[in-house]
């Protein structure tokens, strides 16, 4: 029964040659297994299957208090750090009523921008070694590196910091945080017009993505897809916006939208999303004070009752978590609302139709991070 | 039309309880009142009856509603929503798997992320972290309905008070 899942629709038709990609396809970001149906090149279904990787994180942190909650989140986008730690916090700070300071809100704000840009850039890398590039993704390393060692400094751990608590951060700034973000700015500054000769302007990137996998602006939204890919169909819908948080509403920026759909407007979108988010941090670099308050009044035994869901825009989208507390010091459930999980659906649309080399290219622009997608 | 449903306002959310009969209506009246893009939807188990959350934003003017409906453990099914957003397409199925709610008319109803063959929902609270049904356990008693209220909800009455969006 197991062997034959996902190829009912399509056994018995002899013009239909069935390739099985995944789970430890190189090309799939982690252990995704996508069932195609072949007409020569073109693909006529597509049928992915997930959780490979699932843990049940959910369950997990119904028995774990609201404390030890926080750093569990941060194995679920595990090249986005911090970002997923948020919606937790903002939610129980919610129901709580926890005040949070403005410094506090601002060094939330600037890890939430460094970490963008370092998901993005590892996206850069992953998706060129995808397209058959590899030097874009020894660069992009690199540079994705200096990021992890500002995160380091302050918070204590590189790719899972458990940085961010009810009421604030964990711990106050390293003294060499301004210097080090600043320095680490003109650095990336001098680098993204060499990215953007490697990627956007590479006439191979256009061949393979331009017109390639196109989402329409209808489509995407009742797909309930988010972050880059939704804006690349020309939804200027970023949560940053509609719904804000922390220092957001602080800080001027715009959302980069493109009205293509295509692989390459996803692509462009995310190298427009680096520079908003460079003038993002150069902005707060100016506006958090060097010493203050990182963190407010919270109890060190929260109890917590009521419903919130709370949303944040991470690298790969909305970001939702719907908590239910119930009086006690642990949660009565916590729904994780994953962005790339949401974004994955939209697989069958874009794969159907398109030829099999182009799904690979289709695939590395929705950026999918399995430790999110299975939880 | 007559909707059993109970509204009120939690944050910046609109909240509808909904009879289960009435979920599949209450959906449809929304979609049309223009709430297009579906953000998640959530289980719970209620200890007494397994309980469905639907989020919807509307992207006009950024509202945001949440429909909730309780159904007993014994009938564990709802209508599914799947043709008004293809994006709950696989929210549903995750509720389905961890949390053994069907849906009525999903087009593809299989366990997303745990073994097809397994027969257990992990979420629901019957089920230890240890891999086992508890033995003693035993639902709780179905709590008394509040009355449903009237009217139902309309087109001027979804939109959010105070001006949610920019």
């Amino acid at each position: 029964m197991s062997s034959t899942i996902g190829l009912e629709p399509v056994l018995g038709r002899s013009d239909e040659m069935i390739v099985n990609m995944g789970p430890q396809h190189p090309a799939t970001h982690g252990v995704l297994r996508v069932v195609i149906g072949l007409e020569g090149e073109r693909i006529t279904r597509a049928v992915p299957h997930i959780g490979y990787l699932h843990r049940n994180h959910e369950k997990i942190e119904e028995s774990r208090t609201y404390f030890q909650v926080v750093p569990f989140t941060d194995r679920m986008d595990y090249v986005s750090g911090t970002q997923n730690e948020l919606p937790v916090v903002l939610a129980v700070e919610d129901l709580a009523g926890i005040e949070v300071p403005e410094r506090a809100k601002m060094i939330r704000t600037m890890f939430f921008e460094l970490f963008r840009i370092a998901s993005h850039l590892v996206w850069m890398g992953t998706a060129m070694l995808d397209l058959g590039a590899i030097t874009p993704f020894l660069y992009t390393f690199w540079d994705r590196e200096i990021i992890l060692g500002i995160v380091e400094r302050t918070a204590g751990a590189r790719m899972l910091p458990n940085y961010y608590t009810f009421g604030g951060v964990r711990r106050d700034l390293h003294p060499h945080f301004f210097k080090d973000v600043a320095e680490f700015l003109d650095h990336l500054e001098k680098r993204m017009p060499d990215y953007e000769h490697l990627v956007l302007e590479n006439p191979i990137v256009h061949a393979r993505t331009v017109g390639v996998g196109v989402l329409s602006k209808e489509r995407a939204v009742a797909r309930g897809v988010s972050g880059p890919v939704l804006r690349a169909s020309g939804v200027a819908y970023d949560v940053r916006k509609a719904f804000p948080y922390d220092a957001y509403p602080e800080v001027e920026f715009e959302i980069p939208t493109s009205d293509a759909g295509d692989t390459y407007a996803r692509f462009w979108v995310r190298f427009q999303e680096i520079y908003q988010s460079v003038k993002i941090l150069r902005q707060l670099l100016e506006k958090t004070p060097k010493t203050g308050p990182f963190k407010g009044r919270a109890p060190a035994r929260l109890k917590i009752s009521g419903e919130r869901y709370r949303a944040v825009e991470n690298s790969r989208g909305e970001l939702g978590v719907y908590v239910v507390g119930d009086g006690g010091d642990k949660p009565y459930r916590i729904k994780h609302r994953g962005a790339a999980f949401s974004n994955l659906q939209v697989i069958p649309d874009l794969f159907i139709g398109a030829k099999f080399s182009d799904a690979i290219a289709i695939l590395s622009s929705l950026d999918p991070v399995f430790g999110e997608i299975d939880r | 039309m007559d909707l059993r449903i109970k509204r009120e306002r939690l944050f910046d959310e609109d909240v509808y309880t909904v009879h289960p009969d009435d979920y599949r209506a209450l959906c449809e009246q929304l979609k049309k009142d223009g709430f297009d893009y579906p953000r998640a939807i959530s289980s719970l188990d209620m200890g007494y009856g397994l309980r469905v959350v639907l989020q919807l934003t509307r992207m006009s003017d950024l509202a945001k509603v949440e429909v909730r409906t309780d159904v007993s453990y014994d009938v564990a099914a709802v209508d599914s929503v799947t043709d008004l957003w293809p994006g709950v397409e696989w929210h549903e199925r995750e509720a389905y798997d961890l949390m053994g709610i069907s849906f009525r008319g999903h087009p593809d109803l299989r366990r997303l992320l745990l073994e097809e063959e397994w027969d257990l929902h992990p979420l629901q609270k019957r089920y230890d972290t240890g891999g086992y049904l508890i033995p003693d356990w035993r639902p709780a008693d179905w709590p008394d309905p509040a009355p449903w209220q009237e009217p139902a909800p309309s087109q001027e009455d979804a939109a959010p008070e105070g001006g949610e969006g920019e």
